[in-house]
């Protein structure tokens, strides 16, 4: 049975900064301000860690190109837009540890030199945004942002609510957002490291990601190792929902195995299939279950863990109304910027009505096939490129007969 | 009772003077505004116009662009109507049938502009779905007897 580490205080959340300190908090931020910068860079990339938020980018590497960068204007950025379909992880781990998340913050802005911080949060999420704009000034009221700022100021934590647009999670339209603007992401490169939030260096992590980062220094790179796979270190948070007796937040080390995950959540034993990774995710069904839940371990079987998010379906319901929901989801959320993705979203969710209603010509898979290619190639950001990752999953588990209705 | 432009724009550069004039408080102004006047009336992206420097069409290119900011007033409280994934399998398009039924169409005002709905995407709340938003409160799981009480107190 594994013993959460990064929801180790669900029982019992530390909402104040005694608390918090009482329960073992800031020994992390001590550790990083003991042995600087760029040991702090070095210990984050030998644990491994690589970015929750969908991308599984390497944070040490993120961290040490801002780091070295020539600019000494640089801003670090935490990313609370959490949007993902089925996607709740990141607001129940600011909910039980508000602190470990900004201790996190804090070691990520001192190992990078930050300017100042951003904590970009979904608009939706107007208690989660609050409780960190508490905690944040607590910190600061006690102290701990002294000497942090440039020229051993104090640093600025800026806590910003999005707008109610999933796009503002890609990282370079929610630079665009916290600027002032429409939220529309950018071509890359220039990649944030080397231009960013106004078009300064920028490191930008996810909120999971970064609740890893405090343990990491108090406990070792080694420690963060000693869970997981090999190439898959430490632990993953699902959002688990659906057709499940207990939905909700899981914390496993990497390489457990699917099943195991749904037995946790009390899923029925003859589910139909889960989505896995959210709406750019993939269906998964009970033939893979068996799935060692690890970046690769999903790779080998063409899925992806994406956000962490699981959504469960009993036999009784019909996937291809599900692809519609998802279809309407990218249509509605395209930020409409470049045309395979703007016209791409509403012809495949328009080709998903039909489907759904059972009343397609026959033709639609071949087309929702062509379609996914055009919008994989041609589109900008990593909306459009996997907007039809589910759908094309969904056409192979037909064409190989494993779709119930 | 509509408000006077003048005293709309009044209002406007007090919130611009108390969040900050440069550009990259627009959308924590906005939010502000959004909430006090239910909409962003012209007469606030005109005071932006001349606070922060932004021209009114890019002020309106920015609400339009965000589902939370919008150009027409919505009712005093707004109910929105998760309809992504797990809520439509727990039963969401019911509850936002009933809505209509209950509160009126969708995204428009009620009858006295008290209360107005509409549907929208994962809100994050799926652990406990079918899932709402009753301005910034969330209501999950959401019932029917809960909308029928909205619409009781406010429509
Ligand atoms: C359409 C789209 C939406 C995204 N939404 C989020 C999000 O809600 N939260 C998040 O952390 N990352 C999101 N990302 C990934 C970010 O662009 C970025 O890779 C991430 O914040 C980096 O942090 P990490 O390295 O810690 O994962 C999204 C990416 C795309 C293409
Ligand atoms: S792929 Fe879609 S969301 Fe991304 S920039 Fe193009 S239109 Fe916008
Ligand atoms: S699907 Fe409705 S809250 Fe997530």
């Amino acid at each position: 049975m594994h013993s959460p580490v990064l929801l180790r205080r669900q029982d019992a959340p530390a909402r104040d900064l005694e608390a918090y300190i009482a329960s073992g908090g800031l020994a992390g931020l001590k550790k990083a301000r003991e042995i600087g910068p760029e040991e702090t860079v070095r210990m984050v990339t030998d644990s491994g860690l690589v970015g929750r938020g969908g991308a599984g980018f390497p944070t040490g590497r993120k961290w040490e190109s801002v780091r070295t960068a020539k600019d000494p204007e640089r801003y670090f950025v935490l990313n609370a837009d959490e949007s993902e379909p089925g996607t709740f992880k990141d607001r129940q781990m600011i909910d039980v540890d508000p602190f470990l998340v900004l201790e996190g913050v804090l070691i990520a802005c001192f190992a990078t030199h930050a300017t100042r911080a951003y904590i970009y949060v979904r608009g939706e999420y107007r208690r989660e945004a609050d409780l960190l704009q508490r905690c944040a000034a607590e910190l600061g009221a006690a102290g701990y942002l002294d000497g942090l700022g440039p020229e051993g100021h104090a640093l600025a934590i800026e806590v910003r609510h999005g707008g109610g647009a999933y796009i503002c999670g890609e990282e370079t339209a929610l630079f665009r957002s916290i600027e002032g603007y429409r939220g529309e992401p950018m071509s890359k490169p220039p990649f944030p490291t080397v231009a960013g939030l106004f078009r300064k260096p920028t490191a930008i992590n996810n909120v999971e990601t970064i609740a890893n980062v405090p343990d990491i220094m108090s406990r070792g790179a080694a420690w963060l190792r000693s869970l997981g796979t090999e190439r898959s270190p430490g632990v993953k948070l699902y959002s688990v929902s659906g057709h499940v007796g207990r939905p909700g937040v899981y914390e496993l080390p990497f390489g457990v195995p699917l099943r195991e995950l749904l037995d946790l959540a009390g899923a029925q034993q003859d589910l139909q299939a889960i989505l896995l990774g959210g709406a750019a995710g993939t269906f998964v069904f009970p033939q893979d279950f068996d799935m060692p839940l690890s970046y690769e371990g999903a790779q080998q079987r063409h899925a992806t863990l994406g956000s962490g998010a699981l959504i469960a379906f009993d036999h009784e319901t019909n996937l291809w109304r599900v692809a519609e929901r998802l279809g309407s989801f990218f249509a509605h959320e395209s930020c409409g910027q470049c045309v395979p993705c703007r016209v791409g979203t509403r012809r495949q969710h328009e080709m998903l009505e039909a489907l759904a209603e059972g009343d397609g010509r026959g033709s639609e898979r071949d087309l929702l096939v062509r379609l996914s290619q055009v919008m994989t190639d041609a589109s900008i950001c990593g909306l459009g490129q996997t907007a039809s990752t589910a759908v094309r999953s969904l056409i192979d588990a037909e064409t190989k007969g494993l779709l119930a209705v | 009772m509509p408000e006077d432009d003048r005293e709309i724009r009044e209002r406007v550069r007090g919130l611009i003077s108390e969040t900050g004039r440069e550009r990259t408080q627009l959308l924590e102004v906005l939010h502000k505004v959004q909430k006090e006047f239910r909409h962003v009336p012209r007469a606030a992206a005109e005071a932006i116009e001349q606070e922060m420097l932004v021209p009114v069409a890019e002020t309106y290119g920015v609400v339009t662009f965000y589902d939370l900011l919008s150009e027409k007033p919505v009712g005093r409280k707004v109910l929105r109507i998760c309809e992504d994934v797990t809520c439509s399998l727990h039963g969401s398009e019911q509850l936002a049938a009933q809505a209509e039924q209950l509160l009126g169409p969708e995204g428009a005002q009620s009858r006295n502009g008290e209360v107005s709905w509409t549907r929208c995407a994962c809100l994050g709340l799926c652990d406990k779905a079918p899932a709402a938003l009753c301005d910034e409160e969330p209501l999950a799981p959401l019932t029917s007897a809960a909308i029928r009480k909205i619409g009781e107190d406010h429509a």
